[in-house]
């Protein structure tokens, strides 16, 4: 039911299709390919549907500990939550991402409208789109101000990709470095396009979900 | 290749590759690593190009790609402008010479130069203006003479990967000094980028020194050193064409321009070696000796057989020895200087027999073949007064002449990063006097030309540009001192009564037409350079320059420091404008049922950022008809339309309803839980800039929506209150995040109660109600709202659901003859409805009340933005009013477009800001702001249509359409 803003745009390179929490993700790419290997030199993966989750408000942060969530503690911090992901985008701003096997956003959510006070209920439905491989650097080169290379892991970069205003995570997804980008949905067929084109210019390739999230196999 | 020495250490070719290529349509061979000229010089190809102006025949000339003699386009394919000195041959090449007019053999235009006492500088500001009546006639034939390269207008550019790039410390050369200075900074750790023009790494220390096996190896082991950092990266074939603020720099080579971004920068970029000025100082075989060494020490290719070598410093003698060496017979060198040299290289030379004529100039270069070779050198010795003496000339038969008579700093980077520049004297060239902290110069652009000094001068840069960057705490040493005779010099120019003694090659430019300049006046580097055009070139005055102030200063009677340089600006060097564009991106935003929209014919259109469907082509149908067509769907069944790209903003907390008070001019804080309000909102000086519906959804949460394209800023401006008032809201901007669809029609409710177990009776969810719940198993916000004039709900839902909703909406609303409408049947809609699209019936200066909007304005409010300026523009008379004006349905002439203005007598008294040409009522109608007195119903307008035709109309009450609101229900 739900799809990622890229899921047209995904078939030229013969999807199959996975699910994820009720949304429809490219679990792998063709048939009989090394995705994984393609993956550790250079790779564009579309993970839009994994569920997220956004809070904001003063009591942001302390109704996330009443929840048993470890918040970081500086801004543009990340951590592991449930092999998802919680991010600080503020001083009293949280983004949550899922990972294909937890629900924690959808327990959030319930928990979250059965709530009063200075906490609030933010829609997020960003794209999420990994580049990956030892040449992603090259990618951001070519779409991007900042020197990735040099950004620390786990630390949320908010920057611009290709025009258009990004937050780029750099992270270790099954053993492949990766660039995690988190775009306006609007945004995504666009900048989709732009990353594909160059990552194809740089003999790369699109791949399937399942590179980086194993359990999507079979 | 029948000037082609035997293999010597350092070459650049790789004999075992020989590669075929055409030049002009003749076939030639030449070996992997040769550019163009270097190639043609091998099979004694001495003419490679045609000059600007009088297309005079030119050859190799500095080999360094600091002229443009040889530049040539593909044959078949879309290059032009190519240099040849750095176009590398390869298998397939087919070029020939720009700005040729029937064959660089043939060039009918060679002409011009019969004429050329007649066209001299500035001749076509003089001779082109009058009578007027023949300037198209004129400008018509310039453009076809003038020019180089022909651009074809059908072909399509790769796109170039302009990209970043980062680095501790940049150096611009990788000569002496630029290798040794990144030796010094990377030995502390720096990360260095070292930049080359050439194709290979080494710079002088390959062509000028390459007679020398020691200043060989001293290279190699420079460069093998180096290659054992991680930390190092050599750039080659890439300019660095441009310095901007905080070192960041443009890098520029054949297929991309990457924007460098540098802590600290060294520049060793060398020095540019400058012509003499002497009587057909062009005509091929005519070359800088930094040329011929270049062909010699990277081509293996013998640059004459018999030559002249022209001689002011140490420099020529090195490269007379080098000839001397290679085979070629140096029947003379003529030196400037009075005294000579006394250098080893003067000995050197001495002991191979070469005569040197002290305080003697060439004279004038003798041509042969058509001017297309040198076949003679004519010596005169000069003066005190350093002019030649025309009583005492000696002819030498040679097919070359050798110019080594000066340098010019490549120094560009270095102004333009903010270094000012002195002229010193001891090398009679411009050097760095006072540089910014972060920015460092080394080498022969610092005056330093002796090449150990270069390479401590080096050493000197890095270590001092690695103590910058806090990775060295050690001593500087100091900037070793230029000894001997100057390396340039003062002025190696030299008048002939028949001219052509050229200063700029690229404008052809001879010495008469400096002095001509000036003596019209044009005293001042600046307007001299831009009377003469010299430096204005491809070459951007890299040969031409400081011979030009050598000569303004002359002819004023003035220093060289008192007669200063022109201003250096980026780029350095001429740069593709595919790669200024890059991979051009340019961002449009799509909504989430955009791949539908696609699949179902769409024809976009551009809102704002966003693409949006303007209607759905319907095989057979114009597009005028589809879009009524759409429209009256709306009216007689039901309608989809795709507004996800409205603004959709959640403002919450304590202090919602009291924030949303003061952004609008309606009441929120009593607002009911589950009713919609119009809001408009002002800026402080009471203009409209935005409205929307403001949905109450819980006491400390509104859904407020705004116009597409003003949805951003509108949010901006929200977040700007917010942190002036200090109030306990949160504002979320979930325009990208939500998938929105308006369902609008006598059938919408019927559909849409399919999908959702939401009462939509009209008692349970009035008009201007709003609910939360599911719709096709989404969550969504629903808005009874009714923009198009029909019964209609705004459907709500995170964007991942939003395709999936609009599929199910369309199914279910099959059995109804469902149609999706595009954004131009929504304003035809709208229009007939009377309701106004901010931005569009509105403009810069519109108040409340010249857009009949008065009524959304909340009566005894304490404040609302704009509520002053609204108090003064009351108690004024209004100027203009919006109004809505119609044409009878039977009328068939000509209709107005929007901005048509309306016309009393000989007064614009109104604009037309909509028009809807064919209308679901059968009438054309319209919004427009009139004259007030012209804004009552009955009143007849007239309105300027394209032509300057009068049409009439009537002024008609608001709406045109169901003015008794019955059909939203």
């Amino acid at each position: 039911m739900r799809r990622s803003p890229v899921h047209d745009a995904l078939a030229p390179w013969r999807p199959a299709w996975g699910n994820v929490q009720g949304g429809v993700i490219a679990a792998g790419m063709g048939e009989g390919r090394d995705e994984v290997g393609a993956a550790a030199t250079l790779a564009l993966c579309d993970v839009s549907v994994l569920p997220k989750l956004g809070l904001k408000g003063s009591e942001s942060g302390r109704w996330l500990t009443d929840q048993s969530i470890i918040t970081p503690v500086t801004i543009y911090e990340s951590q592991t939550l449930d092999a998802g992901l919680i991010v600080r985008t503020g001083a009293d701003e949280f983004f949550l991402e899922d990972d294909v096997d937890s629900s924690r956003v959808a327990q959030l959510t319930e928990a979250l409208s059965r709530t009063s006070g200075d906490v609030h209920h933010l829609v997020r439905e960003d794209a999420t789109f990994l580049v990956a491989g030892s040449r992603r650097c090259e990618v951001m080169a070519q779409t991007c101000g900042v020197n990735f290379a040099e950004a620390p892991s786990q630390h949320l970069i908010m920057t611009r990709v290709a025009g258009v205003s990004c937050a780029v995570l750099p992270e270790s997804r099954n053993g492949i470095a990766v660039l995690r980008l988190w775009v306006d949905p609007s945004d995504a067929i666009y900048l989709w396009a732009q990353l594909a084109e160059i990552v194809t210019d740089l003999a790369g390739t699109v791949v399937g979900a399942a590179c980086f999230y194993p359990s999507l196999r079979g | 290749m029948s000037r082609r020495l035997p293999p010597r250490p350092g070459e650049w070719i790789d004999r075992e590759h020989a590669v075929a290529f055409r030049f002009e349509h003749s076939n030639y061979e030449g070996y992997h690593g040769d550019v163009l000229t270097s190639a043609l010089w091998a099979h004694d190809v001495r003419m490679v190009g045609r000059s600007f102006k009088y297309h005079r025949p030119r050859g190799v000339y500095s080999l360094a790609n600091h002229d443009i003699n040889a530049m040539v386009e593909d044959c078949c394919g879309p290059r032009t402008n190519l240099r040849g000195d750095v176009l590398p041959i390869e298998e397939h090449l087919d070029v020939r010479a720009v700005n040729t007019f029937g064959g660089l053999h043939v060039d009918w235009l060679r002409i011009t130069e019969w004429f050329s006492s007649f066209l001299p500088v500035g001749f076509y500001y003089k001779a082109f203006h009058t009578p007027r009546w023949l300037f198209p006639f004129y400008e018509s034939q310039m453009r076809q003479v003038a020019g180089l390269g022909q651009i074809d207008p059908k072909a399509t550019g790769a796109a170039s990967p302009k990209d970043y790039a980062w680095c501790d410390l940049l150096i611009v050369g990788t000569g002496p000094a630029g290798l040794s200075a990144a030796l010094a900074a990377a030995e502390h750790g720096v990360r260095v980028t070292l930049v080359e023009d050439q194709r290979r790494p080494g710079a002088s220390w390959g062509w000028q020194w390459g007679g020398d096996p020691r200043a060989g190896q001293e290279m190699g082991r420079a460069l093998a050193r180096l290659a054992e950092f991680d930390h190092v990266e050599i750039r080659c074939a890439t300019q660095a064409a441009g310095w901007y603020a905080d070192h960041w720099v443009a890098l520029v080579d054949d297929r991309r321009l990457t924007k460098l971004r540098a802590s600290a920068m060294v520049v060793a970029s060398g020095c540019i070696e400058q012509p003499a000025v002497f009587h057909n100082n062009d005509v091929p075989g005519c070359m800088l000796g930094s040329a011929a060494q270049r062909l010699m020490h990277l081509y293996a290719v013998k640059p004459f057989d018999r030559c002249v070598v022209l001689a002011a410093n140490a420099d020529a003698y090195r490269v007379a020895v080098d000839l001397y060496d290679a085979g070629v017979d140096v029947s003379a060198v003529a030196d400037l200087r009075s005294e000579g040299e006394s250098t080893p290289m003067a000995r050197q030379l001495a002991d191979r027999g070469v005569p040197v004529y002290c305080g003697y100039t060439v004279y004038e270069a003798v041509s042969g073949n058509g001017g297309s070779r040198v076949t003679g050198a004519v010596l005169s010795p000069l003066d005190g007064q350093n002019a030649p003496s025309k009583a005492d000339l000696k002819r030498i038969d040679c097919d070359g002449i050798a110019v080594s008579v000066g340098w010019s700093p490549a120094g560009g980077l270095l102004y333009q990063a903010g270094v000012r520049f002195g002229y010193a004297s001891r090398v009679e060239q411009f050097v760095p006097q006072s540089l910014p902290a972060s920015v460092f110069a080394a080498g022969r652009v610092n005056g330093v030309f002796d090449l150990a000094d270069q390479v401590a001068d080096g050493r000197r840069a890095g270590l001092a540009a690695a103590r910058f960057l806090g990775r060295y705490n050690g001593t500087v040493p100091d900037t070793p001192v230029h000894r001997g005779a100057a390396p340039s010099h003062p002025y190696p120019i030299y008048g002939h009564k028949k001219k052509k003694n050229f200063v700029d090659l690229d404008e052809d430019l001879h010495l008469a037409d400096f002095v001509n300049a000036h003596q019209e006046g044009y005293d001042n580097v600046e307007l001299m350079k831009r009377y003469t055009t010299v430096g204005m070139g491809p070459s951007q005055g890299k040969l031409s320059n400081m011979n030009a102030v050598r000569i303004l200063a002359g002819l004023n009677g003035r220093k060289i420091d008192e007669t200063g340089t022109t201003t250096s600006r980026p780029y350095y060097h001429p740069v593709p404008l595919s790669h200024l564009a890059g991979r051009r991106f340019h961002p449009q935003r799509c909504t989430a049922m955009h791949d539908w929209h696609v699949r179902e014919h769409a024809v976009f259109m551009h809102a704002g950022t966003w693409l949006r469907p303007e209607y759905y082509k319907v095989p057979g149908r114009g597009r005028n008809e589809t879009i009524l067509n759409e429209a009256l769907n709306v009216r007689r069944n039901v309608g989809l339309i795709d507004v996800g790209t409205l603004g959709k903003i959640y403002v919450g907390g304590p202090d919602a309803a009291a924030f949303l008070d003061r952004i609008y001019t309606g009441r929120f804080h009593s607002h009911r839980v589950g009713r919609l309000r119009y809001g408009l909102a002002l800026d402080e000086t009471g203009v409209i800039i935005e409205d929307g519906v403001i949905g109450r959804l819980a006491e400390d949460r509104f859904y407020v929506t705004a116009t597409s394209s003003g949805g951003a800023s509108f949010f901006r401006e929200l977040q700007r209150w917010g942190l002036i008032w200090g109030m306990k809201v949160v504002l979320m901007n979930a325009t990208g995040h939500l998938s929105a669809m308006n369902i609008a029609g006598p059938r919408a409710r019927e559909v849409l109660e399919k999908l959702t177990t939401i009462d939509l009776d009209a008692g349970a969810f009035p008009y201007v109600g709003v609910r939360e719940g599911v719709v096709a198993d989404a969550p969504a916000t629903i808005m009874r709202v009714g923009f198009v004039g029909e019964l209609g709900f705004e459907v709500h839902v995170p964007a991942s659901y939003g395709r999936h909703v609009w599929t199910r909406m369309m199914e279910a609303g099959s059995e109804f003859a469902i149609h999706p409408f595009g954004v131009e049947a929504q304003r035809l809609l709208r229009l007939e409805k009377g309701h106004l699209i901010i931005s569009q019936d509105t403009d810069a200066l519109t108040n409340p009340y010249e857009a009949n909007v008065e009524w959304a304005i909340g009566k005894n409010k304490p404040f609302f933005v704009g509520q002053r300026s609204l108090a003064v523009q009351r108690g004024k008379p209004l100027t203009r009013r919006l109004a809505g004006f119609a044409f009878k349905s039977a009328y068939h002439g000509p209709l107005p477009d929007e901005c048509h203005l309306v016309i009393a007598g000989d007064e614009i008294t109104g604009r037309v800001t909509s028009i809807a040409k064919r209308s679901t009522l059968g009438y054309a109608l319209g919004l427009a702001y009139l004259r007030p007195d012209m804004a009552c119903p009955g009143t007849t307008i007239r309105i300027r249509v394209d032509g300057g035709q009068m049409v009439e109309a009537e002024v008609r009450p608001l709406p045109f359409y169901d003015p008794q609101n019955q059909r939203q229900n």
